[in-house]
């Protein structure tokens, strides 16, 4: 009976894993809704009670791969402040989209912490996010050049980066619309999604 | 004698044959015996029909050796004594042989069947090799059917081809034929002279000439005119791609512009930013200013009221100056002297100036009658809180009071009750025993009269504070009322002018209350702006910093469209090479195209290396002169410092020799010359100058070997000199 007891409590490590899980579901949709991977090198998962797509790319996968283990330990450090995936047009160079998660990291708590908040709530919470970056595709402008992506990470000013990393600007979208989506948190951390995109004439 | 002799001769003889017998035919036997084992199977075929003919004479050699054997050994039995032992050797010989014989009989039956089974063999395979004989010829025979009709049939081709180019042959004789009889007969029909028709056969044969070199001009020029056909499709082919690349460099030109403009909008966000920071600045600014002004409004109230006192202040003046008139008129009506109306005028003077001073007064008496009144107020709310005190205090005392008068009640009672007892006791108990009972009433009494004498002092004070209350309620009458005459005669004075600051101040707060609007709606617009510019993705870069995965795949998807750009425009201009070479030959057939273009892409024109080659010289010996220039200068000013701080000027006379001239030195010829040895020490040289220092050369040279000293000593010789001449 104990292992069918649910988890009310949460610790800054499981809610690092919900988050890098969440962000690694919600990469893979937006490169998927927004066609910047072919929907044949997808395939289904299901997850949250959802279906979800996520790419079978090997190049693809070690990046994201690679991009999110270094953000678990700047969750675990609370040194990160953004995720941005930036759709950027092959030809031009030109940024197209720029999907932004806001974390707000609570520097309050440790490793030892435990805050009340179930798994399941919270699951709830990401649930509601991804459905609603699959739901963008509605209002989205429909991306009519070939289309690569860049992910950028806003952290502490003085936090030392790997060298396989590397500076870079903001990349803001020229002439944008901007559109917030919902949000989740664990209680430790905060994500905040929200689009911005190239205002079609 | 003789018969012996005979006898014995004849034995000799016999023994000798016999002697010769042994060592022949065992040595036959043996050879025998010895090449008929080694040999193989295939020499056994000719060997077994040989060897029943060798062996059979050999038998009978035998037998008859035998014969002769026993012939001789009938008569060597008559001479037992001499051939015993040879006899014996015989036998087994021969017994040996009998074996050997048979055993060879046994192997000539063996290979008499081989033989016949070998035969069978031969017999098989010969008839299998006539078949094939057979099966050979009928193939050879089928071949040579084939290959005779094979060669007829090309023998028909052959006849066909030759009939055909016969064929063609008098075709084209027939048409020469009948091209000459079209030529007659124009010939006939033109009728002219002979001359001009044989002219004009070699005219005619001149031109046929023409014509066939033309027509195999025609010819010729027919395939070129296919391959430039099919030069200009390729050309067409090649402009398409041209134009294509050109397209593509007007894409990469605009993107090259857009990614231009990138420091441009760079630039434009940091002003934005710096522009943000300037509106937060001027929020900070402008909730300072709100304070202050509202600091500033309750200063203006305060100056209002003070002009309003000048305003009062004039009044009282108008009035003043009135009265003087008044005094004036009066003056000029009763015609007084002058100093009368100096006076008056002093006089009004001074009263003014006592009126300003009872002005002042009155504005004093009125500030401390307010500051009183504030004071009263307080005074006032003071006694209140004392009176509620006081009376809560009499109300508890009353309570006190109560609560002692009934136990003042119940002591009496409880006096009473004792006394009942002290009584019973008394009737009942014997005088000895009643003196505690009398004791303890003496005692209760004392405690009785101390409760009556408590009591009359709670009274006494009861009674005081009952007092002190009543003068407080007069006090609190007294000051209401004076409050209450305060309160009217302040309104009385600062009634008009009040309701003119209200009207005023609630203007001000009309404006104040719009302006706060205003500033709300651009709060809530700057707020709006920032939430825009935080979902933009704005940042402060003080704070926070951006990093990216170098090898994102935006990163590798741009490497490589740049590759295929550069791809691109490789292609580009071999394609370029290759048509100008196409434009060069003008159209000729061009071989190994590709090969030229790649040649002259790796190999660029010589006449550009040239040009490549000078103006790389010409960079080069640029710089050489700039180098020459700056190395000059800087030789120069050291030359020049030198000189004015050590005040020699020094030069190289060549043959590592340096002249040094004094800045003091009196003439242009009086110098000193040095010369550095190959060890790298400096020696003075003989000069005229010199000469005319040899005592500082004995002292700083010769003594103390020290050059710095001696020239200096010289400098300061010939600057002694100079300050001397000039003195």
């Amino acid at each position: 009976m104990a292992g069918l007891k649910t988890q009310n409590a949460i610790t800054l490590k499981g809610s690092t894993k919900l988050v890098t899980e969440f962000f690694n579901y919600g990469i893979n949709s937006i490169l998927y809704q927004r066609g910047i991977y072919p929907p044949e090198s997808f395939t289904r998962v299901q997850d949250y009670g959802l279906t979800l797509l996520v790419s079978t790319d090997e190049q693809l996968k070690e990046y994201i791969n690679n991009v999110i283990t270094q953000i678990r330990e700047w969750l675990m450090n609370m040194t990160v402040q953004k995720l941005v995936v930036v759709v950027k047009s092959v030809h031009t160079n030109e940024v197209m989209e720029r999907w932004q998660f806001d974390i707000e990291c609570d520097k309050t708590v440790t490793a030892d912490t435990k805050r009340n908040k179930s798994e399941k709530e919270i699951k709830e919470g990401i649930k509601s996010v991804i459905r609603q970056i699959t739901a963008s595709v509605t209002f989205l402008p429909l991306l009519e050049t070939a289309c690569s992506f860049d992910i950028l990470v806003y952290t502490d000013k003085d936090l030392d980066v790997p060298e396989s990393w590397g500076e870079s600007g903001p990349h803001f979208v020229v002439n944008s619309e901007e559109v917030r989506l919902r949000s989740f948190t664990t209680t430790i951390h905060k994500v905040d999604a929200m689009v911005t995109y190239k205002k079609t004439d | 004698m003789d018969d012996e002799t005979m006898d014995n001769t004849a034995v000799i003889r016999m023994k000798r044959e016999l002697d010769a017998y042994l060592s022949d035919p065992a040595s036959i036997v043996t050879n025998v015996f010895r090449e008929s084992r080694p040999r193989t199977s295939l020499f056994f075929q000719n060997d077994l029909t040989k060897t029943p003919d060798v062996v059979d004479p050999r038998r009978e050699r035998f037998d008859n050796i035998g014969s002769n054997k026993r012939d001789k050994d009938e008569m060597i039995c008559a001479k037992p004594f001499t051939l015993n032992t040879s006899d014996l050797e015989i036998k087994r010989v021969r017994l040996d042989l009998e074996k050997e014989v048979e055993i060879l009989k046994e192997e000539k039956r063996v290979l008499a069947e081989k033989y016949t089974g070998l035969q069978i063999k031969l017999k098989f395979v010969c008839e299998n090799e006539e078949s094939l004989k057979e099966q050979l010829k009928v193939t050879e025979s089928d071949f040579a059917n084939y290959k005779s009709s094979q060669e007829e049939k090309l023998r028909l081709g052959q006849r066909t081809r030759w009939r055909l180019e016969d064929a063609l042959k008098e075709s084209s004789r027939k048409i020469s034929d009948q091209n000459l009889k079209i030529n007659e007969l124009q010939q006939l029909q033109s009728n002219r002279p002979n001359v001009e028709a044989v002219a004009a056969q070699r005219q005619l044969e001149i031109h046929r000439d023409q014509l066939k070199i033309m027509s195999s001009q025609i010819e010729e020029l027919e395939k070129f005119k296919d391959q430039a056909l099919q030069g200009e499709v390729k050309i067409r082919e090649l402009e398409n791609q041209l134009a294509k690349h050109e397209d593509e460099l007007l894409i990469t030109r605009v993107c090259k512009s857009k990614l231009d403009t990138v420091p441009e909008l760079e630039k434009q966000r940091d002003r934005l930013i710096e522009e943000n920071n300037e509106l937060k600045v001027n929020e900070r600014n402008f909730m300072k200013l709100e304070e202050e002004f509202e600091g500033l409004q309750k200063k203006l109230a305060r100056s209002e009221e003070r002009v309003h006192e000048l305003n009062q202040l004039d009044i009282d003046n108008e009035e003043m100056r009135q009265i003087k008139q008044r005094c004036k008129l009066c003056g000029s009506s009763e015609t007084q002297s002058r100093a009368s109306m100096l006076k008056q005028i002093s006089d009004l003077k001074a009263t003014h100036l006592k009126q300003l001073e009872e002005q002042g007064e009155l504005s004093s008496r009125l500030r401390r009658s307010e500051n009183q009144l504030l004071e009263f107020q307080t005074k006032y709310q003071t006694t209140q809180e004392k009176l509620n005190s006081t009376n809560t205090n009499c109300q508890k005392q009353a309570d006190f009071i109560k609560r002692l008068q009934k136990k003042l009640l119940l002591t009496t009672k409880e006096k009473e009750g004792y006394k009942r007892i002290i009584e019973s006791y008394e009737s009942e108990v014997t005088l000895n025993v009643a003196n505690p009972g009398i004791d303890r009433a003496q005692q209760l009494e004392d405690i009785v009269q101390s409760y009556k004498r408590h009591c009359e002092t709670l009274e006494t004070e009861n009674n005081q504070q009952l007092e002190q209350i009543a003068d407080l309620k007069q006090k609190c009458q007294h000051h209401q009322s004076g409050d209450t005459m305060s309160m009217i005669e302040i309104p009385n004075v600062s009634k008009t002018s009040d309701l003119d600051v209200i009207a005023e101040l609630k203007e001000k707060i009309i404006n104040l209350e719009t302006l706060l609007k205003q500033t709300q709606t651009e709060k809530y617009n700057l707020e709006c702006i920032i939430e825009q510019s935080h979902l933009q993705g704005n940042y402060d870069p003080t704070k926070t910093k951006i990093v990216h995965f170098t090898m994102n795949p935006a990163a590798k998807a741009q490497q490589q469209r740049e590759q295929d750009l550069e791809a691109l425009r490789s292609e580009n201009e071999k394609l370029r090479g290759r048509i100008n070479i196409l434009e060069n030959t003008k159209g000729e057939c061009v071989e190994d195209l590709t090969l030229r273009v790649e040649e002259k892409l790796q190999n660029p024109s010589p006449n550009k290396q040239v040009e490549d080659m000078k103006a790389q010289v010409r960079k080069e010996e640029l710089r050489n002169r700039r180098l020459m220039e700056a190395f000059k200068k800087t030789s120069q000013e050291f030359r020049n410092v030198c000189c004015q701080l050590l005040g020699y000027k020094i030069d190289i006379t060549g043959n590592s020799q340096y002249r040094l001239t004094s800045v003091y030195s009196e003439s242009v010829h009086d110098h000193l010359i040095f010369q550095q040895s190959s060890a790298g020490d400096i020696q003075l040289m003989d000069t005229e100058f010199s000469q005319t220092v040899q005592d500082l050369i004995d002292i700083y040279l010769v003594k103390q070997d020290s050059v710095p000293a001696f020239l200096s000593s010289v400098c300061l010789d010939l600057f002694g000199r100079q300050t001397m001449n000039l003195g």
